[in-house]
């Protein structure tokens, strides 16, 4: 599947969150890392967030409705690290 | 947030590797990534490099455990407030796999103790982000119950529901992009690990592009010559 697409529902999913909760102005802001012990602070999302699919995002499959007080996206090895020497 | 292993692609000269990585640090720049733990496939291409991607990165990036010349080459962790919550991300580096010259990966579980106290005193939440495998995110869970929640990796497959071990939950996303992890948090009346629940969303071809990322992608395309029906995904 195509980056763009894995990065469409991303942010497909991230901007229902926000919206659900209230909440928006907190997706641009990156985190700031101070230098020991870094504390990044943003907007707080209201505790009864209940994220669920709009209109808007029609094209995302119904599983993924989810409801919580706070959601957590998350990938890893998106693209296969191939190791050079076998 | 990522786990690790998603910075390079190693011996594969796809798009993002002839860019060396700098194509995979615009994207998740723009998709919003609050945090990345260093996996051991990300040190695989020298600290001079790894570096220049990490100053790059407009998001956390983390590791307690790998060390450069006897001194972190990251930030061990981050604290986000969301929700009303203080979140505490530990980024842990597997050791599984030799670090290249000059860079170490030292014992995750040492790491977990070094700086649970100070975490456990700045946060409401406590998150392990790692793709450590199965088998260790397993036995540091049980080790550490003060930790609530291991976002971890190291495998092809999702968890697909948040795994217990005691009072701590292990969810993994699975590899190769395939599918997202989605972990919602309540603390309503549950307790432990029920407090999380998982689901592993399958990226299929329904999913459409997204204008600004399919843009980024042929800017790349067109500094690096690759035609756009010849380029990876």
């Amino acid at each position: 599947m195509p980056l763009t697409r894995r990065v469409r529902l991303w942010l497909v999913v991230f901007a229902m969150t926000l919206a659900a909760t209230g909440c928006a102005g907190a997706t641009g802001e990156p985190p700031e890392v101070a230098d020991a012990t870094p504390t990044v602070i943003a907007p707080p999302v209201a505790a009864t967030a209940t994220p669920r699919v709009t209109s808007e995002a029609s094209t995302v499959p119904t599983g993924v409705t989810v409801e919580g007080q706070l959601l957590i996206l998350h990938t890893n090895d998106v693209l296969g690290y191939v190791d050079p020497c076998g | 947030m990522d786990a690790g292993n998603s910075l390079f692609s190693g011996g594969r000269q796809d798009l993002n590797q002839l860019s060396q990585g700098r194509l995979l640090v615009e994207a998740m720049n723009l998709m919003g990534y609050d945090a990345l733990a260093l996996g051991p496939r990300d040190l695989q291409e020298g600290v001079a490099l790894l570096r220049e991607r990490m100053a790059e990165a407009k998001f956390a990036i983390l590791s307690a455990n790998v060390m450069v010349d006897g001194e972190l080459l990251a930030e061990p962790y981050a604290i986000f407030e969301r929700g009303g919550l203080r979140i505490a991300v530990l980024g842990l580096t597997s050791p599984d796999i030799t670090a290249p010259e000059g860079m170490e990966a030292l014992d995750p579980a040492a790491a977990i103790e070094q700086y649970l106290p100070e975490l456990e005193e700045q946060s409401d939440l406590l998150v392990v982000l790692g793709a450590l495998g199965p088998t260790t995110e397993q036995e540091l869970a049980l080790k550490f119950q003060a930790i609530d929640l291991i976002v971890g990796g190291g495998s092809s497959i999702p968890s697909n529901g948040a795994i217990p071990e005691g009072s701590v939950a292990i969810v993994r996303a699975g590899g190769l992009g395939e599918y997202l992890g989605i972990t919602a948090y309540d603390s309503g009346s549950a307790v432990g690990a029920d407090r999380f629940r998982e689901r592993s969303l399958l990226l299929g071809p329904d999913i459409p592009d997204d204008p600004e990322m399919a843009a980024l992608k042929t800017r790349y395309q067109g500094e690096y010559g690759q035609a756009p029906t010849a380029s990876p995904s």
